[in-house]
């Protein structure tokens, strides 16, 4: 057992800071550390940057375009972009399609779709949940008909992350309605300016619009964009989850926003005394600060270990979203009756770009969905349940 | 980075384990908890025979040079086992041997040590005690009491840690015999069953030959933080067991048609535990790992750990006694002892809160530690 990095890591980490120290855009950093909010121009901008140095998708194998790096040296990366403001990468194309394009793509597919994902000229948005199908995703009806060289998709999906700004989407249509609802599932690329899509942003509790409903009316979708074989997208969705774990725990965004909660909290008085005088104040911010040092590297150890457990990712899940919650609580009170402050009304902005505080209650409002997307928390415990004592 | 133990370290657990299996079973230690003496002497030289008195005491001194991840590994097992011999006390004295014994104490008592013959345990758990040393003409004169300590009614020998100016923390360590004059003490059954002993010290003579260092309280910080590890190492194994006999009865036990593991609500709480467990486990290891790191970072660690421990151990225990039902709250089950050893282990070495106090007030200053 040795925790200390590697020299070669050590390398590595340091070509990374070096990088972002030249080369994250100033402005992008800051509205990073200072709101948090995703601004599609600067996922874009970013993606583009990084690409050109060689850090568009580093996990990737060296021959489309990565670095094939370790799960180690992904947490570095991300750690490192994460506490320096970077936004983080768009996930859908960067971490969920493209492992499945490299499995289960065509030759074609993969020339394609592959390196306008690595250059982030285009944008990747999912098409999973459904009115009817959320936890129990299994049961989606969305349907595609064959109808000669193409498929025709109707249907309705939601809880789509950021389509309003999408190029393409992936998604899960059912083709085959009289078979076992795992059994008849098909997973389709589809061009988001094809005839029939529209597209409805839902507003959500912190005034944002992160999420649409996406309705599908006789949307012809060409035979070459369904990726692997027909019903067989429910194995395809589940080895996309599969990869999807390095950084289940979002031990990164936990730090970045720590941080800043002791910047604030450093700040913050109450009756004229520091806040960090406060003993009960103080014991809870420490008691947090083990919880990530804790979840930090149990992480760690799940990503180094040869044949990991798999009850560790869901539990990474659970607890890595409980702490990130915590931690954005903690900042509301740590701030007080200044977290009442809304930064923009009707987008007029009432507090200053730079002001650190400005994103702090949007965040806690906004990292409510932790533990309900992904799995909720409680599908978690299910699973971990049924690995443990299976019935 | 690297999280694997090493072959010879796994070899350790296994041969422990394996031992412990045959030689430690439930049933024996219901009869050991029945005996006069409290724990088995019997238990204790196959534990010696396979070499645990020497896993942490230096090669030059004839030991097996194994350092704090050794010694979490054998004390998890102990607390698997639901041990009632010596082991993690011993061990953490046998730690500070390499570091802090003078060669003189080596060479006189290591190989009795080592053979497991003498037994030498630490007092340093102080905060309800007040152990003062003066200067004598030879050596030091120790006055003062310690209360509830672990195997020293057992012991041949007793570490002790040691104040030199009234109101200020321990700076000394010293070897003091049971025997010696001046001292008395009341030994009792611990609500874990183990033995334990309030002493009183009455003027004790102990000549300069027996002190190990003095004016160094990080000496003394040093032998508690391994008193730490070594209890948070028992509390990983206990709940680690205390978690698979619990998974077992739900498996098990049948009531409205089927086994009550199938209940969701009772699933749910299985998978907290399991998640409080895994943390532990990984702050364990992850403290033994750097424990020879900087003193301030270890602190650090260590109070994390045992802040982590003390809740673990206090929620596992509950959680267990209540997914078993009635049968979790007799004598007859196995959890039950387990859920005993775990309320002394979320209360040793100090609370959890003021653990947590001074973890605050090191991190973030301020008035932390004000209650």
């Amino acid at each position: 057992m040795n925790l200390a990095l590697s020299a070669d890591d050590r390398v590595f980490q340091d070509a990374v800071r070096a990088f972002i120290a030249a080369h994250l855009p100033t402005d992008i950093a800051q509205r990073q550390l200072s709101g948090g909010r995703l601004e599609p121009g600067d996922i874009r901008r970013w993606q583009a940057i990084l690409n050109e140095h060689g850090y568009g998708a580093i996990h990737w194998p060296i021959a489309f375009g990565g670095q094939d790096a370790s799960p180690l040296r992904q947490y570095l990366f991300e750690l490192e972009c994460a506490l320096a403001g970077a936004p983080p990468q768009l996930s859908f194309g960067v971490r969920m399609l493209a492992p499945v394009l490299m499995r289960f793509g065509t030759a074609e597919q993969q020339r394609t779709y592959l390196p306008a994902i690595l250059t982030g000229e285009t944008w990747w948005c999912q098409g999973y949940s459904e009115p009817g199908a959320g936890s129990d995703l299994a049961s989606l009806r969305t349907s595609a008909v064959l109808d000669g060289d193409h498929y025709v998709v109707n249907g309705q999906k939601c809880w789509n992350t950021l389509g309003q700004h999408a190029d393409w989407i992936f998604c899960l249509v059912r083709t085959d309605a009289s078979a076992k609802p795992q059994r008849g599932i098909t997973m389709l690329l589809i061009n988001m300016k094809t005839p029939g899509i529209t597209v409805r942003p839902t507003v959500l509790l912190d005034g944002t619009a992160e999420v649409n409903d996406i309705y599908f009316d006789n949307v012809r979708v060409p035979v070459s964009q369904r990726v692997g074989a027909e019903n067989e997208g429910w194995t395809i969705s589940k080895f996309l989850l599969v990869h999807e774990r390095t950084n289940i725990a979002g031990v990164p965004w936990s730090k970045r926003d720590f941080a800043r909660l002791l910047r604030i909290a450093k700040a913050a008085t109450r009756q004229g005394r520091p806040l960090l005088d406060d003993p009960d104040f103080s014991r809870r911010l420490a008691r947090l600060e083990i919880d990530l040092n804790v979840i930090e590297y149990t992480n760690l150890r799940m990503l180094s270990a040869a044949a990991g457990d798999l009850t560790t990712p869901s539990i990474l899940k659970i607890r890595g979203s409980e702490i990130r919650q915590a931690i954005s609580a903690l900042t509301l009170e740590a701030l007080g009756t200044a977290a009442l402050r809304l930064h923009s009304v009707n987008g007029e902005s009432a507090m200053p770009e730079d002001d650190q505080t400005r994103g702090v209650t949007a965040s806690y409002l906004n990292l409510r969905k932790l533990s309900i997307y992904g799995g909720s928390n409680e599908i978690q415990k299910n699973i971990v349940s049924q690995l443990t004592i299976g019935l | 980075m690297d999280f694997q133990f090493t072959e010879e370290q796994r070899l350790l657990v296994e041969t422990l384990n394996r031992c412990l299996a045959d030689e430690a079973t439930f049933d024996q230690r219901k009869q050991t908890l029945r005996s006069a003496e409290g724990w088995s002497r019997a238990l204790w030289s196959t534990l010696c025979g396979l070499g645990v008195p020497a896993t942490v005491i230096d090669e030059v001194s004839g030991g097996l040079g194994g350092g704090a991840i050794e010694l979490a590994l054998v004390c998890q097992a102990a607390g698997q086992a639901l041990l009632l011999e010596p082991v993690s006390s011993v061990l953490v004295v046998h730690a500070a041997v390499s570091r802090y014994a003078p060669p003189a104490v080596r060479a006189e008592i290591g190989a009795a040590l080592i053979a497991g013959e003498t037994l030498l345990v630490p007092v340093v758990d102080d905060r309800h005690g007040n152990l003062l040393a003066t200067t004598a003409a030879d050596g030091l004169q120790i006055s003062g009491q310690a209360s509830v300590v672990y195997h020293a009614s057992l012991a041949d020998h007793w570490l002790v840690a040691v104040s030199t100016r009234a109101g200020l923390p321990a700076d000394t360590l010293v070897t003091v015999p049971r025997t010696a004059a001046g001292v008395s003490l009341k030994s009792y059954q611990t609500v874990d069953g183990q033995r334990a002993a309030d002493l009183h010290l009455e003027g004790v003579s102990v000549p300069a030959s027996a002190i190990w260092v003095t004016n160094d309280s990080k000496a003394v910080e040093w032998v508690r933080d391994c008193g730490i590890l070594a209890l948070a190492a028992d509390t990983l194994g206990s709940v680690e067991r205390t978690l698979s006999l619990t998974i077992d009865y739900l498996k098990n036990r049948q009531q409205f048609g089927g086994p009550i593991g199938r209940f969701q609500a009772l699933q749910h709480r299985v998978v907290v535990a399991l998640s409080k467990v895994e943390e532990l486990r990984t702050w364990l290891w992850v403290t033994a790992a750097r424990f020879d790191g900087a003193a301030a970072d270890r602190r650090l660690d260590v109070t994390a750990l045992h802040i982590l421990a003390c809740e673990t151990a206090r929620h596992v225990g509950e959680e267990a006694v209540q997914l078993h039902g009635g049968m979790g709250v007799t004598e007859e089950m196995e959890v039950s002892h387990h859920f005993r050893r775990l309320v002394a282990a979320g209360i040793r070495y100090g609370s959890r809160d003021e653990h947590l106090a001074a973890y605050a007030q090191q991190r973030f200053g301020g008035n932390g530690t004000a209650v």
